[in-house]
C-alpha cells in the first residue's frame, strides 16, 4: 500500500486486548485520513449519549496518507472522541509524534475502555505493548516525556501524554507531544486520564511507500513554490514578523478580534506592550518546524533577567500571548512566557484556561464571587494569580476545581448570576469576538462542528481581501465587507471544506486555502495526494471527501443533541456593544439578531440541511455516499421523538 | 576523539574527472545553528538514496577510519566527487566501520544488511537542495571551509551525545 500504512491498531485498555485491523478502502477513499478518519469511526463506534468519562468513550488518534513524508506540514495529527464539554471532541496537533506513529506501522489507534492501573501504550519498531505507568502518574508532560525516553533507552521516541491535568480530569485539558505541541481543545487529555492512559510513545523504521515519487516531487515543488509566494508570511526566513504571533498580533488588534478582558472589549489599549518585535529580539534564539516543514514557524526561546530568567522554551503562539495577555488585562510579557510553560507541563488548553481565568476575573470584579470564595482576591492583571489559578485549575484544588469545570459548568455551581457571563458556543469556552469583526465571522465560530472555534472555518476575507479576489473565489465580492450578512454562509463552507481537508490530509493549515485562498488549493493537494497514494483523486473529490467529513460531524453532533440554539453567539455578542474606538465595527458595535438567523438558515439551506435546525437531510446523506449515517441518525431522531 | 583525525588542509582537493575537466573536491557543512529540525534532509535522503537515521553526515576525514578497519576493502574514495563510497558487492554488513567512524556518520540498512555512507548523492546532494533554512552547505574543500565542516560536525556530534 502506497501513502497509508493501511493498519489502525485497537486498544481495550479494561481487557488489555490489543488488535491489529485493516484500514479499509471504504474508509480511505471515502474519508482520506487524519480528522476524516477518526470522525467517521467516532460516529460508528460510540453509543449515542455516551458520557465523555465512560470508560466506552472512543478515543481515536489519526495520521494521514501523507504522514511521514515529504508533502510539507504534513507532519500533523487528530485526536478525537466524545468531548467532556458534551459534544465533538476533536483536536489537531503538530511536532513529530505522528510520523513516529506512521513509521511504527499504523494510521490510526483507536483506544476504549480504562486501564485498572495507569498505563501507556509503546508502539517500538511496530510491537504495540501496554506498560506500567504508575511511576509516570503525577508528572508533568515534559517529565514524562523525558522518563519515558530514558525508560526506553532511546532519545529519539516520539511521545504524547497527559499532564496532571488530564489526569485530574480537568475538562480543558490536552494531549500535548514535545514541549508545547498541543491538541488543545475539547478536553481529549481528559479523555485520555479517565482511561488511565498516560501517554504513547512511538518509533519505527518501516517506511512511508510513495506510489509515483517523480511526480510526487513534482508536486511537492509546486507546493513549494506556492508557499514562496505567499506574502502571508507565517515565519518564513525569521525577522520579527516570524511565527503566528508575530504575524497576526497587530492584525487582530486592526481588526477588532483581539479578545479583552474577557472578551468586554476587542482591543486592547496595551497591544504595543506586546509588539513582538520585542519578544523576537530579546528572547528568540532561533526557528524551528514541524516534521516536513519548510516554514519553521516556532520560535525558540530564553528569558535571560528578570524572575523568570532562565526560562527556557518554544513558541509560544499568538493564542497564549492573548489568553494571558490581553485576555486578563495582563501586560506583562514574561508572565505570558511563565503561564505558556505552566499550560504546556500541565497539559492543559491554553485558550480555555485563560477564558475561565477571564470569566472568575469579571466575577470578582462584579462581585459576583468574592476573596472568600476564591482564598485571595482576582482583579484583572494580577501576575501572581494568574499563575496560581493555572496551577489550581491542574491541580483542581481549592476555586482551581470550579473552574476546572470549564466555564459553563463552573457558571452553574456559582449560581448567582454567573451564568450571564459565562460565555461558550456548544459548551467550549468563546474564542474570539465578532461585534467589531465580522458577520462570516460569527457564522464561522458558532457552527464549528466542535463548540467555539476558529480552525473549522475561517472568515479571513473579510479582514484580508480586496472584493475581486472574494469574487473570483468565493462568488461574491460581500465577503470583503464584515458589515454584511448576506450570502456570507457561501465563504464559511468554501473554508470549511478547505479547513477540513487540511486536516483529513495532516497537513498544516497555514498552508491551505483556511488561511486566504492564494495558498495551495485543493488541486494541488489532489497531485500531491495521487502521487503518493496511487489513488487518482481530483482537487474536486477531495472538497467532495471534505464535505461528506463534515457531515459525518453534523450527524454526530445532532445526534448527540445539537440543534438551532447550539449555532448561537453568546448572547453578550447582541445585547453589550463593544466599547467605542478607532477600529473596525459592525453597525452598532454588536451582532444583529434578526440578520443573523437569516444567515443561519441560508447556510443550513446551502449545506442540504433542513432549514429549521439544521439537520442533514436523508437525501443529502445519501448524495454523499452516507448512507449508514442517514440511517443511524434517523434511528436516533426518532428515538427522541 | 574528535580534531585528531579531521586535520585541516590547506590545499585544496583538485580531482581530474570525465574528459580532463578538473573540478574542485566538495564537502558537505552543516551549521546546527540554522537547523530548524524539520527532518526534511534526512526524507530527501530516504527517498533519493537512503534512510538516514541523524542530521550528522560523513564528514570525509582526511584519514579514512571507516576504511582502514574494513576487513573487506569495501570503503574507498570516489574519484570524481571525493566522497566515501560503499562497495555493496564486497560489503559484508560486519559494522566495524560504524563503530570506527570518530562522528558515529555511518548508517545500517537492515533491509539490504549493509552500511551505507553519505555519497554526496553522486555529486548533487539533495539534502543541501532541499534544506529550506541554507542549514546545509555544499563547499569547496578549502582551510576555512574545513574549519566550518569540523565545528559545525562537532557541535552536532555533542548534541546527539547528550541525548543518545
Amino acid at each position: 500500500m502506497f501513502g497509508w500504512q493501511g493498519k489502525i491498531l485497537k486498544v481495550d485498555l479494561s481487557r488489555g486486548k490489543i488488535e491489529t485491523i485493516t484500514l479499509s478502502e471504504r474508509l480511505r477513499t471515502n474519508f482520506i485520513g487524519g480528522r476524516g478518519i477518526n470522525v467517521k469511526i467516532l460516529f460508528d463506534e460510540l453509543k449515542p449519549g455516551t458520557e465523555a468519562f465512560d470508560p466506552a468513550n472512543c478515543l481515536v488518534f489519526g495520521s494521514g496518507p501523507l504522514t511521514g513524508t515529504l508533502a510539507p506540514g504534513s507532519g500533523r495529527f487528530n485526536v478525537t472522541a466524545k468531548s467532556p464539554v458534551g459534544f465533538l471532541g476533536d483536536s489537531n496537533c503538530g511536532g513529530h509524534w505522528s510520523a513516529q506513529l506512521k513509521y511504527s506501522g499504523f494510521d490510526h489507534l483507536v483506544i476504549v475502555g480504562k486501564a485498572e492501573k495507569p498505563v501507556y501504550l509503546s508502539i517500538i519498531n511496530g510491537k504495540p505493548e501496554l506498560v506500567d505507568a504508575q511511576e509516570l502518574w503525577g508528572l508533568d508532560t515534559w517529565q514524562t516525556q523525558r522518563k519515558i525516553k530514558k525508560m526506553l533507552g532511546d532519545s529519539q521516541v516520539q511521545v504524547a501524554c497527559i499532564g496532571q491535568a488530564g489526569e485530574n480530569l480537568v475538562k480543558f485539558a490536552a494531549v500535548r507531544t514535545g514541549l508545547k505541541h498541543s491538541a488543545a481543545r475539547t478536553g481529549m487529555g481528559a479523555v485520555m486520564g479517565s482511561k488511565n492512559l498516560k501517554a504513547i510513545a512511538v518509533k519505527g523504521i518501516e517506511g512511508v511507500r510513495i506510489a509515483h515519487p517523480e511526480n510526487f516531487i513534482q508536486a511537492i515543488k509546486k507546493c513549494y513554490e506556492i508557499l514562496e509566494s505567499m506574502t502571508f508570511g507565517l515565519g518564513f526566513k525569521g525577522g520579527n514578523n516570524a511565527g503566528t504571533y508575530g504575524s497576526i498580533w497587530y492584525q487582530h488588534q486592526e481588526n477588532s478580534k483581539l479578545g479583552t478582558k474577557h472578551h468586554q472589549a476587542a482591543n486592547w489599549e496595551d497591544a504595543d506592550k506586546f509588539d513582538p518585535a520585542i519578544f523576537h529580539s530579546r528572547y528568540r534564539i532561533k526557528m524551528l518546524g514541524c516534521f516536513s516543514c519548510p516554514i519553521q514557524c516556532m520560535p525558540r526561546y530564553r528569558i535571560k533577567k528578570g524572575p523568570y530568567a532562565g526560562l527556557y522554551g518554544e513558541g509560544p503562539e499568538f493564542e497564549s500571548f492573548a489568553s494571558f495577555g490581553s485576555m486578563l488585562l495582563n501586560p506583562d510579557l514574561d508572565t505570558v512566557l511563565k503561564s505558556a510553560e505552566l499550560t504546556n507541563q500541565y497539559g492543559l488548553d491554553c485558550d480555555s484556561t485563560g477564558r475561565v481565568i477571564g470569566f472568575a476575573m469579571e466575577l470578582f470584579e462584579r462581585k459576583i464571587i468574592n476573596e472568600h470564595d476564591i482564598g485571595f482576591p482576582l482583579k484583572w492583571g494580577d501576575r501572581e494569580t494568574i499563575l496560581r489559578m493555572i496551577e489550581l485549575i491542574a491541580k483542581r484544588e481549592g476555586f482551581g476545581d470550579i473552574l476546572a469545570e470549564g466555564e459553563l459548568r463552573a457558571a452553574k455551581k456559582i449560581g448567582r448570576g454567573a451564568e450571564n457571563y459565562a460565555l461558550t458556543i456548544k459548551g467550549l469556552e468563546f474564542h474570539e469576538s465578532f461585534r467589531g469583526s465580522g458577520a462570516g465571522h460569527a457564522l464561522a465560530h458558532s457552527t464549528s462542528t466542535r463548540g467555539s472555534d476558529h480552525l473549522r472555518s475561517s472568515h479571513h476575507a473579510e479582514h484580508l481581501l480586496t472584493p475581486e479576489d472574494t469574487e473570483k473565489f468565493y462568488g461574491y465580492k460581500e465577503a470583503a465587507d464584515r458589515t454584511i450578512y448576506t450570502n456570507k454562509e457561501k465563504q464559511v463552507i468554501y473554508n470549511e471544506y478547505n479547513a477540513a481537508l487540511a486536516d483529513m490530509l495532516e497537513v498544516c493549515k497555514f498552508f491551505s486555502h483556511w488561511t486566504v485562498p492564494f495558498n495551495i488549493g485543493s488541486d494541488v493537494f489532489a497531485e500531491v495526494f495521487s502521487a503518493a497514494t496511487g489513488v487518482e483523486m481530483s482537487g474536486k473529490d477531495l472538497l467532495r471527501a471534505a464535505e461528506r467529513v463534515y457531515n459525518v460531524e453534523r450527524a454526530f453532533i445532532v445526534r448527540e443533541g445539537v440543534r438551532r440554539k447550539d449555532d448561537y453567539p453568546p448572547e453578550r455578542e447582541f445585547t453589550d456593544p463593544l466599547p467605542p474606538g478607532p477600529w473596525p465595527r459592525m453597525p452598532g458595535s454588536v451582532i444583529d439578531r434578526e440578520k443573523y438567523d437569516e444567515l443561519l438558515t441560508e447556510y443550513y439551506k446551502a449545506h442540504g440541511w433542513d432549514k429549521k435546525d439544521g439537520i442533514p437531510t436523508r437525501e443529502k446523506l445519501e448524495e454523499l455516499n452516507l448512507n449508514d449515517v442517514a440511517q443511524e441518525l434517523q434511528k436516533s431522531l426518532m428515538n427522541k421523538t | 576523539m574528535l580534531g585528531v583525525q579531521t586535520r585541516v588542509t590547506s590545499k585544496p582537493i583538485i580531482l581530474t574527472i570525465g574528459k580532463g575537466e578538473v573540478v574542485m573536491a566538495k564537502i558537505i557543512v552543516v551549521d546546527p545553528d540554522k537547523c530548524g529540525k524539520c527532518n526534511i534532509c534526512e526524507m530527501i535522503c530516504s527517498l533519493a538514496g537512503e534512510m538516514m537515521e541523524t542530521p550528522l553526515v560523513c564528514q570525509q576525514c582526511e584519514v579514512l577510519f571507516c576504511a582502514s578497519v574494513c576487513q573487506k576493502n569495501a570503503i574507498k574514495r570516489n574519484e570524481t566527487t571525493n566522497a566515501t563510497v560503499v562497495d555493496l558487492e564486497l560489503c559484508n554488513g560486519c559494522k566495524v566501520c560504524i563503530k570506527a567512524c570518530p562522528f558515529q556518520a555511518i548508517s545500517y540498512n537492515a533491509g539490504r544488511k549493509k552500511v551505507f555512507i553519505c555519497d554526496h548523492c553522486g555529486g548533487d546532494p539533495q539534502c543541501v537542495k532541499w534544506c529550506p533554512t541554507g542549514a546545509l552547505e555544499y563547499l569547496d574543500v578549502t582551510e576555512s571551509s574545513r574549519q566550518k565542516q569540523i565545528a559545525g560536525g562537532e557541535k552536532v556530534f555533542s548534541l546527539l551525545n547528550k541525548i543518545r
